[in-house]
């Protein structure tokens, strides 16, 4: 939803946060969020991102540079002057109001009058369908109904912007996956810029019209979803956000960003895309390929066929995960819809192996080996 | 009963024990021996008898004279003489010293006693005395609960104000609590930023700041007034350090004033109000008040209406704890208080140790309790966070 031409909302222009004076969780941020965007924040604990939000927020003050809302500098604008609505992890719902009274709390600060805070709280739980329950306090709801308040009392004063930090990481699977079209069909009503931070890469995939990865108080990469999974630009990328084949091997013959690449001396060489940079013949490249990029047959078109041996066999209702040793490659993990197949598979069987030299990218260098991520 | 059920009674078996040993005994103990008043039945059993049918009107029959000068005979034996004469005196007072007079006008005394006991004992011909003995007769009396409110009963049994230079128990209670609700508000002050402030420390800092706090909690709280007694004597450091800086041209009478009270009573009583206080605030946390700031509420609003009723739990807590201890204390007042600082336990300790009235004590330490257990349910209405109190 990034609507190019406008000036964007927020500008983090070279923010370093730094604690105890030696520990640098943000390292010269440069971030823009447009206006009316739902931009996520997803790293993995201690990359920075909670720091970045609790910035914005005016929690933490930055060590240096400086963060502008709308073109001015929020440096010396106290939280409660900047009006973000905020989400926080463990809701910080006020105890010992209602629900209505919770939400009536940022209304009454504006000094809204009686009749427009009842109405307009009225018509905010009946966003998030909590109309029913006014009146309980939060320690009688549920968890997801808290989560639901704590997204209402973030949103009934129309707050320039949302933030939210990790707002669905108490919740049990099947409710997560619930609020997160709930969070993004609000998104969509309201057109409202939002900046979610997640350590969980379904729900960045999800909810986001862009995302930018952290690691290390730095962003690794920033773009929309489908980009930023598909197409990622280094390797703690690529296996940070889904699970992936690893494999590292040496160079053959490198043509743009086609490359050849050899995994076991004297072994098949695979055909790989590379993500970015230059490599040379005989360089050490790390390649990367997700499972369900891994085909069953000898497609058309695909430049990497081999056969594999069934090594094991997982069932996971909708799709099987294959264990595959590919002489000279190695093993591969393979994701293969049940659906388009009646075939049972078997450990020991030989069966066709393939995918496309765009799907598998090679990274120069070999990256960390220890970042291999399954979440 | 079950086995489960009998292993679950014997388990708290020890602390059911100690509840009725500790609590519920002396408890009713003291109940009991606020209204009890056996004295006058053990010595004059006789005597009681014959004035039981007697109407109060007027003198009492012969008979009775005769049934007294038979008590006071057998009692000379026992000790039921001692106590009744003063009990009696506490009711009446000279009414001990008519009684040991007639005791020993009846060495050389023949019956009939109503003849000859007149003549050498003047103040028995009047009602008054008769009337005293008969009205004690009653195994119980409300008379020591009358006189802790400062009413007592007239010969002819009516209920009245005690004489005005004798009415001190009211004035008394009202000073305990005075002295008390002071004392627990400049706690309540002092405490609340000290533990806000240690709150917000390091974990590191905040062990340290409240060993400042523990240690004299830790110490004897005799050793405490003393040192605070050092202090404010007419030569003590404080007033030779005024005197110093010029601040004053001679030295302040601190010492025996409520001014000294306060400030030991306040000094040893603090860290019963900073402990749950701190123990509440260190479980809040930063993130209410993130959420209200978040919401748009200056910092006083986020105090005030966030932070101020969510902590409140523990300034209950605390309060009712320096409230409960104050209204009883008794060394600080004792040691560093004048006359007019002493609160209700000088006069129980009083009542103890040099009067030996039981029944007066028994009388005051109840309606102490019941004061003291009114004001907390007055207290409960108008304090939020009272009525729901968790233990920090």
């Amino acid at each position: 939803m990034t609507k190019h031409g406008a000036a964007p909302l927020v500008v983090f222009d070279n923010v370093d946060k730094v604690y105890d004076g030696s520990t640098k969780v943000v390292d010269a941020l440069n971030l823009q969020i447009e206006q009316g965007e739902f931009l996520t924040l997803l790293g993995p604990s201690g990359s920075g991102k909670t720091t970045t939000l609790m910035m914005l927020a005016g929690f933490e003050a930055p060590t240096r540079g400086t963060i502008l809302f709308d073109g001015a500098p929020l440096n010396n604008v106290p939280t409660y002057k900047r009006d973000f609505g905020i989400v926080f992890q463990n809701y910080a719902l006020f105890p010992h109001m209602t629900v209505a009274e919770n939400l009536a709390f940022p209304l009454r600060m504006r000094r809204e009058s009686a009749a427009d805070i009842e109405t307009r709280v009225q018509r905010t739980l009946g966003m998030v369908k909590l109309d029913a329950l006014k009146d309980r306090m939060p320690t009688q709801l549920s968890g997801g109904q808290q989560q639901r308040v704590a997204l209402a009392r973030a949103l009934v004063f129309e707050p320039r912007m949302v933030l939210m930090d990790e707002p669905l990481g108490a919740l049990d699977k099947q409710l997560r996956e619930h609020m997160q079209l709930e969070i993004k069909r609000l998104h969509e009503e309201l057109g409202i810029a939002m900046l979610y931070v997640t350590h969980d890469q379904s729900e960045a995939l999800t909810m986001s019209d862009r995302i930018a990865v952290f690691d290390e108080g730095r962003i690794q990469q920033i773009g929309s979803p489908r980009d930023v999974y598909a197409r990622p630009q280094s390797t703690f990328v690529a296996s940070f956000m889904g699970e992936n084949n690893r494999l590292d091997g040496t160079v053959q013959t490198a043509q743009g960003h086609d490359v050849s690449v050899q995994i076991t001396p004297g072994g098949p060489t695979v055909r790989a895309a590379l993500a970015g940079g230059t490599v040379q013949v005989a360089d050490t490249v790390t390649l990367m390929v997700r499972p369900e990029c891994i085909r069953l047959s000898h497609e058309d078109g695909a430049a990497n066929r081999f056969d594999g041996r069934i090594a094991e066999v997982v069932y996971h209702g909708d799709h099987v995960r294959l264990s595959l040793v590919v002489d000279g490659v190695g093993t591969l993990v393979a994701r293969h819809p049940v659906s388009e197949t009646g075939t049972e598979f078997t450990p020991g069987d030989i069966v066709p192996v393939s995918w496309s030299a765009q799907q598998m990218r090679a990274f120069a260098g070999k990256g960390p080996s220890n970042t291999s991520n399954g979440d | 009963m079950s086995k489960k059920s009998r292993i679950s009674w014997l388990l708290i078996a020890p602390l059911l024990a100690l509840v009725v040993a500790g609590f519920i005994l002396p408890i009713g103990y003291t109940m009991v021996k606020a209204v009890k008043n056996p004295e006058v039945t053990a010595a004059l059993p006789r005597t009681v008898m014959v004035l039981d049918a007697w109407d109060g009107q007027g003198m009492p029959p012969d008979s009775a004279w005769d049934a007294l000068a038979d008590d006071i005979e057998e009692s000379r034996r026992g000790r039921e003489f001692g106590a009744m004469t003063r009990r009696l005196n506490f009711e009446m007072n000279g009414a001990r010293s008519v009684l040991m007079q007639t005791r020993r006008a009846l060495g050389s005394l023949e019956p009939p006693y109503a003849q000859s006991l007149p003549v050498a004992v003047p103040e028995l011909a009047t009602p008054e005395i008769w009337q005293l003995i008969k009205n004690n007769s009653n195994p119980f009396t409300a008379s020591f609960l009358l006189r802790a409110v400062d009413l007592q009963f007239t010969p002819d049994g009516r209920i009245e104000a005690v004489p005005p230079g004798t009415a001190i128990f009211l004035d008394l209670f009202k000073r305990t609590f005075w002295i008390s609700i002071w004392v627990t508000v400049i706690c309540v002050v002092l405490a609340y930023p000290t533990a806000y402030y240690i709150s917000s420390l390091s974990n590191r800092a905040a062990s340290y700041a409240m060993l400042l706090v523990l240690v004299p909690f830790w110490t004897s709280i005799l050793v405490r007034t003393t040192a605070w007694f050092i202090l404010l004597q007419r030569e003590g450091p404080i007033n030779a350090g005024l005197q110093a800086a010029q601040i004053t041209s001679e030295p302040l009478q601190l010492i025996f004033t409520r001014f000294a009270v306060y400030v030991a009573m306040v000094h040893v009583l603090l860290p019963f109000q900073i402990l749950p206080l701190y123990s509440v605030m260190k479980r809040q946390g930063t993130s209410m008040l993130r959420a209200a700031a978040s919401l748009g509420a200056p910092p006083w609003r986020q105090f005030l209406l966030v932070y101020l009723p969510l902590t409140m739990p523990g300034v209950a807590a605390g309060a009712v704890i320096v409230f409960m201890l104050s209204v009883g204390f008794y060394v600080t007042p004792a040691l560093v208080g004048g006359l007019q600082d002493q609160m209700i336990s000088y006069y129980i300790a009083f009542f103890t140790n040099q009067s030996i009235n039981f029944g007066m004590v028994a009388a005051l330490s109840l309606l102490l309790l019941v004061f003291t257990g009114a004001l907390i349910l007055i207290a409960r209405r108008f304090v939020p966070g009272l009525g729901s109190l968790k233990a920090g």
